[in-house]
């Protein structure tokens, strides 16, 4: 239908697109394949519409895991892992805006987190309540980011990326000092729960209803974002840095602000996990850790923000899962990882979008008969 | 004649030793069109890089009266002049709608704090954002495709796709790289009559372009480019019946 609408259709022009012939030729196929499928085009970002199902959609989420969750997991280990869950998510929406959204490769979000557990332990052992340290954490993140964003603005990808890694190992050095701010040998253990408003969240059960209304908050602010003049800037500078900047898009502080913005959801998962666990040590925050939120990223899907949530998930049950296979669990391990990368390249969010387009054609089909 | 809009003299581009574009003028009033035309490797595009602040250049370039310092992208497109590339550039993730909307000058409420606090208001500049958009869409002939994501356009339509964000971008000078490249007559002609008629609502036209009769029927004045340097300007009549650009330009295209 579309090419006989289209009849001026160039002979060889759609080939040459970036100077790869052969790559884009197939890639073009496919993205018309894909458009006649009635699927969206291939990559990161889905076309925003300021559509209202997205606010239903963390409400949706909210209420789901706040219903299910609590029935479906009894088990103290479980509801632990819950929390962590939350958690981790935080962090991996944080490096969603970052990476996700602009396109910038950041090793230190656990180097953030780490500042946000250790500002907000200095300043809860110095009487402050615990929402105030909470987000003394937060900003302080947000402050290190800042800095290092300024000065990394000119850095490109790869060089980006190194930087970041840098600091994430002077970060490492930094906190297993013996220091005031970083405890003994970056340990800084007997942190009081979390309080707010008079009640104390002392337990995993309690903290869960914590965590999940700060990740919930945290999805409704990341919609708002996407759906605003911000989300599309940045994927203009994420896609096309030249075009955007010639188009009057200030790139540098679009990245700038998203990397601060993400850094600011490490730092504040960061302190919540330093007041739910009462303690901080600085081999929690290890690159361990940082592949692991950017497995979260790609596993999920790094096209939607619901990605981190979904990796996140699968990041700490996996293991849960497979610990039946003992000894050979970091083989199973690694061969789902390899698995997973290969079904769904757009993580799991792009496997359940396929799922969606599938449903509504086999519909379509029924009722044409 | 109309006022002068751009007013470039003594630009000059350097790659590595090499002068790329060699103390090159450039005027263009409103409402006009300037054709730059030239052999592969004259500099017509290094010159739109220079003037567009995409590479580093020296020379003085006036728009409007006012001095703009080159080698800053922001600073150029601030005063108005705005660039389509030889490539066209859509962004694939994006509607058509999107992509327009990345150029426009209205920069209200397109912050995070907007986004975040003052939600009905965003959404009030955006709407009016987006009617605008759509008719930049509508002048090119894109309108029913404006929620499609632009991965989706054909060639000839993404070029359309720029041409749009172009026009949106409320220019003073509209510079655009071989518009015409990869279009069939019947989608040149089209072309023609909508720059046509961009430049009749004031904006002031730059375009290269290969085409020679794309270039006859659209320019009012043509600067011919070799090497860097000018070798001949001034109407197309005039430029045609000139010795060097017929052994300068046309013998080294049909050699090729």
């Amino acid at each position: 239908m579309t090419d006989t609408h289209n009849p001026a259709a160039p002979p060889d022009g759609a080939t040459e697109r970036t100077g790869v012939p052969g790559l884009d030729a197939a890639s073009g196929r496919l993205d018309d394949l894909r458009a006649r499928l009635g699927a969206s085009p291939r990559g990161t970002v889905k076309p925003p519409v300021y559509g209202r199902h997205q606010y239903l959609g963390v409400l949706a989420f909210v209420a789901v895991t706040a219903v299910a969750a609590p029935n479906l997991i009894t088990s103290a280990e479980g509801t632990n892992l819950l929390d962590l869950w939350l958690l981790y998510s935080l962090a991996g929406i944080g490096f969603y805006w970052i990476f996700g959204l602009g396109g910038r490769f950041a090793f230190c979000q656990t180097t953030m987190m780490a500042v946000g557990a250790y500002a907000s332990a200095y300043t809860i052992e110095r009487g402050q309540p615990f929402w105030l340290s909470a987000l003394c954490g937060a900003a302080a993140a947000g402050a290190v980011a800042a800095v290092v964003g300024l000065a990394l603005a000119r850095a490109q990808h790869f060089a980006f990326a190194i930087g970041t890694l840098a600091v994430s190992q002077i970060g490492m050095v930094v906190f297993s000092r013996t220091s005031e701010f970083t405890g003994v040998n970056g340990q800084v253990t007997g942190l009081p729960y979390a309080s707010l408003f008079g009640h104390t969240f002392d337990s995993d059960r309690g903290a869960f209803w914590l965590f999940l209304g700060v990740l919930g908050l945290a999805l409704l602010l990341g919609v708002f974002l996407e759906r605003s003049p911000v989300g599309r800037e940045a994927v203009a500078a994420r896609d096309g840095e030249m075009v955007a900047r010639t188009a009057g898009i200030p790139v540098r502080r679009v990245h700038l602000m998203l990397y601060v913005l993400g850094s600011v959801a490490g730092g504040l998962s960061g302190a919540l996990l330093a007041n739910w666990q009462g303690f901080v040590g600085v081999d929690q925050f290890g690159l361990d850790l940082g592949i692991g939120i950017f497995l979260m990223v790609i596993l999920g899907g790094a096209g939607s923000i619901w990605g981190p949530v979904l990796g996140a998930g699968f990041y700490v049950w996996a293991p849960k899962l497979l610990s039946d296979f003992k000894e050979y669990q970091g083989v199973v391990y690694g061969a789902l990882l390899l698995v997973m990368i290969m079904v769904a390249p757009e993580g799991l969010i792009g496997l359940a979008g396929r799922a969606r387009a599938l449903l509504r054609r086999v519909g379509k089909g029924g009722a044409h008969g | 004649m109309a006022d002068t809009v751009l007013e470039a003299s003594g630009i000059r581009v350097s790659f590595g030793g090499v002068r790329a574009v060699d103390d090159v003028g450039v005027t263009v009033a409103e409402g006009q069109v300037v054709g730059i035309i030239g052999p592969n490797g004259s500099g017509k595009t290094t010159l739109l890089n220079a003037l567009s602040g995409v590479v580093p250049a020296t020379g003085s370039l006036v728009v409007d009266g006012h001095r703009v310092r080159l080698g800053g992208p922001e600073r150029s497109r601030r005063a108005g002049l705005v660039r389509m590339f030889q490539q066209p550039q859509p962004y694939r993730y994006l509607t058509c709608l999107e992509n327009v909307l990345v150029a426009t000058p209205d920069r209200r409420a397109s912050g995070l704090g907007a986004a975040w606090l003052a939600r009905p208001y965003m959404l009030r500049v955006e709407r009016a954002r987006w009617a605008s958009a759509f008719a930049a869409l509508e002048r090119v002939g894109l309108a029913d495709k404006a929620r499609l994501p632009a991965a989706v356009l054909t060639y000839g339509e993404q070029r359309l796709l720029d041409v749009a964000r172009g026009i949106s971008a409320c220019p003073r000078v509209l510079m655009l790289d071989e518009p015409s490249a990869g279009l069939n007559d019947h989608e040149t002609t089209e072309l023609l009559v909508l720059l046509r008629a961009v430049a009749a609502d004031g904006v002031a036209l730059l375009v290269i372009d290969h085409k020679i009769d794309f270039i006859d029927a659209l320019c009012d004045r043509i600067t011919v480019l070799e090497t860097g340097r000018i070798v001949a300007e001034g109407s197309p009549a005039q430029v045609w019946r000139d010795r060097r650009v017929m052994d300068a330009y046309l013998g080294t295209a049909h050699d090729a």
